[in-house]
């Protein structure tokens, strides 16, 4: 548990930085451009 | 018992539990090395000798370490518990994990299974060495190694299981998995009922095409097939639209959904086709992407593929997704906003060419990818059913359908063979011999002579548009014109050309 007190932000940092990137990409790159995208995918 | 006595039991008993558990997958290993498949058999005696030392060692350490682990907590030696047991086993199995998608695939259980038994060893060794000191925190070197590896672990399993997370409760493409099951890619690719594409409504399953049903003394044909049933241009020019206008009295059920392949198509045989009870079947083939579509799912070993198996990462597809789409976007391409515009159109070809000109002059075409991107598609699809060796990437598809045949039953079934654009147009041909993923010889004929020789091997009737294509004569700058500018599927003019081909073939078997 200490160890978990002293680096909970080491933690919380990629899981954040990850929603964000999910985020981005839904928002901005879902790739919903064109019915056909998967032929690129 | 106190909470911190039952806290450390717990403790215990999970340390334990992973070290049995890692000395069961070592020994594991070790049986089935011993049988020397998944070409052990091909191994020098001191490269099977070795790892075969290792596998046992691997055994002997998560064996002793647990045996003495459990004689200390008999002993009341062991007094101190610590996360720094489970870190460790998150460790070596999230870098394990990257470690066999980086560089053992493709996929193989016994590979795995080898490799699981090696990764328990490490797991062991590493809980010997931490539970050496249990309770005291790392300090120094240790410290910072700690919490890099906690970063970096952190970060593959937060970006790994958000990405999937993501492909799970969204449709977004760049989500997508890279395998599902056939009715989850339907699900995923099929268009909303009533949704308008190129000015016309789907109908109530989503499919593009206007509602249509047996007429009085009618025939009923059902027509299955990916993106280029659903087509990119308006119903009215496409190929089915175009066989029934010739034929008169004959309905087409136009079932396309993109992005499938013939375990798609089977699907929707037994699910959408045969419930209507049509005359014929018409199994549409892009020989393109049908070939390679078919051998996309592997139902065997699916949770161990989940986590080892590179082809269902989305870290890395996402990357190469976003940097092909960040691409196309740069040079204006993919998205023509008029394709998915609510407004209905008449359908008459004077009244879609007013909305969509370039549905009647190909010169008016824009291009749906990039002329690099577009010539990767292609080469891709070339390089492996052109190739005279790729006798296994068919095995797939022809068990697909042997599969439709069996569930047509008493159905009578036909197929139609798509050809890719560049079997059609030569200039494209050149291209892709040139391209950098392409190793000649290929030969572009070859697909359709493996098909057509299956087919004609099991009485199967078909229709092989290919000469037919060719059979036209090139525009003014030597190119045919009868697939869309970079875009894969027919335009106008080659939907015509499949029309009234299929018009032809469909009276014959009708009649």
């Amino acid at each position: 548990m200490r160890f978990l007190r002293e680096n909970w932000i080491w933690i919380a940092i990629p899981f954040a930085l990850a929603a964000i990137l999910v985020t981005f990409l839904l928002v901005v790159g879902s790739g919903s451009d064109s019915p056909f995208v998967y032929n690129i995918f | 018992m106190s909470r911190a006595s039952a806290g450390r039991t717990l403790h215990h008993v999970g340390v334990l539990a992973i070290l049995f558990g890692a000395t069961a997958v070592s020994a594991l290993a070790v049986l089935w090395a011993w049988r020397r498949d998944y070409g052990l058999a091909d191994w020098s005696t001191p490269r099977f000798a070795a790892l075969i030392a290792i596998l046992l060692a691997s055994v002997v350490v998560g064996a002793s370490t647990a045996l003495e682990r459990l004689g200390a907590w008999r002993a009341g030696r062991w007094t101190r518990a610590s996360g720094a047991p489970f870190r460790v086993t998150f460790y070596v199995l999230v870098l394990g994990a990257a470690l066999v998608v980086a560089a053992f695939q493709p996929f193989h259980k016994y590979g795995l299974l080898l490799n699981l038994g090696v990764q328990a060893g490490v797991l062991s060794l590493s809980l010997l060495l931490v539970l050496r000191r249990p309770g005291l925190a790392p300090r120094g070197v240790a410290r910072a190694l700690d919490r890099a590896l906690l970063v970096l672990c952190a970060t593959a399993l937060a970006v790994e299981g958000g990405f999937r997370a993501a492909g799970a409760l969204s449709a977004a493409p760049i989500f997508a998995y890279g395998r599902l099951r056939p009715e989850e890619t339907l699900e995923r690719h099929r268009f909303e009922p009533g949704q308008v594409f190129l000015g016309t409504a789907c109908d109530s399953r989503g499919f593009h095409d206007v509602p249509c049903d047996r007429g009085p003394g009618g025939r009923f044909v059902s027509s299955i097939g990916d993106s280029f049933s659903i087509g990119i241009v308006p119903h009215y020019h496409h190929y089915t639209t175009v066989a029934e206008r010739i034929l008169g009295d004959v309905e087409i059920d136009n079932l396309g959904v993109n992005a499938c392949g013939p375990l798609e198509y089977n699907v929707l045989l037994e699910t959408q086709a045969l419930p209507r009870d049509p005359d014929l079947v018409l199994y549409a083939v892009f020989v393109g992407n049908d070939v390679l579509d078919a051998a996309h799912f592997r139902p065997d070993h699916r949770w161990a593929r989940w986590f080892y198996d590179r082809e269902f990462l989305l870290t890395l597809r996402v990357w190469e997704r976003w940097r092909r789409l960040a691409k196309e976007r740069a040079e204006g391409n993919l998205a023509d906003p008029s394709w998915l515009d609510e407004q209905l159109v008449e359908p008459a070809p004077e009244a879609l060419a007013r909305r969509f000109p370039w549905t009647l002059d190909p010169r008016l075409e824009t291009p749906s990818f990039s002329a690099e991107g577009f010539l990767e598609i292609e080469a891709a699809r070339a390089r492996v059913i052109c190739d005279p060796e790729s006798t296994d990437a068919y095995e797939g598809f022809f068990d697909a359908l042997t599969r439709a045949l069996e569930i047509a039953g008493g159905t009578p079934l036909a197929v139609l063979l798509i050809p890719d654009e560049f079997q059609v147009e030569d200039a494209l041909w050149e291209a892709v011999l040139g391209h950098r993923a392409v190793r000649p010889p290929i030969d572009r004929d070859l697909p359709q002579q493996r098909i057509r020789a299956w087919l004609e091997a099991r009485a199967v009737p078909h229709l092989d548009l290919l000469p037919r294509l060719r059979a036209v004569p090139p525009l003014g700058d030597g190119n045919r014109h009868l697939y869309a500018l970079r875009d894969t599927h027919f335009n106008t003019r080659g939907n015509l050309v499949a029309g009234e081909n299929l018009a032809q073939f469909l009276a014959t078997l009708l009649d």
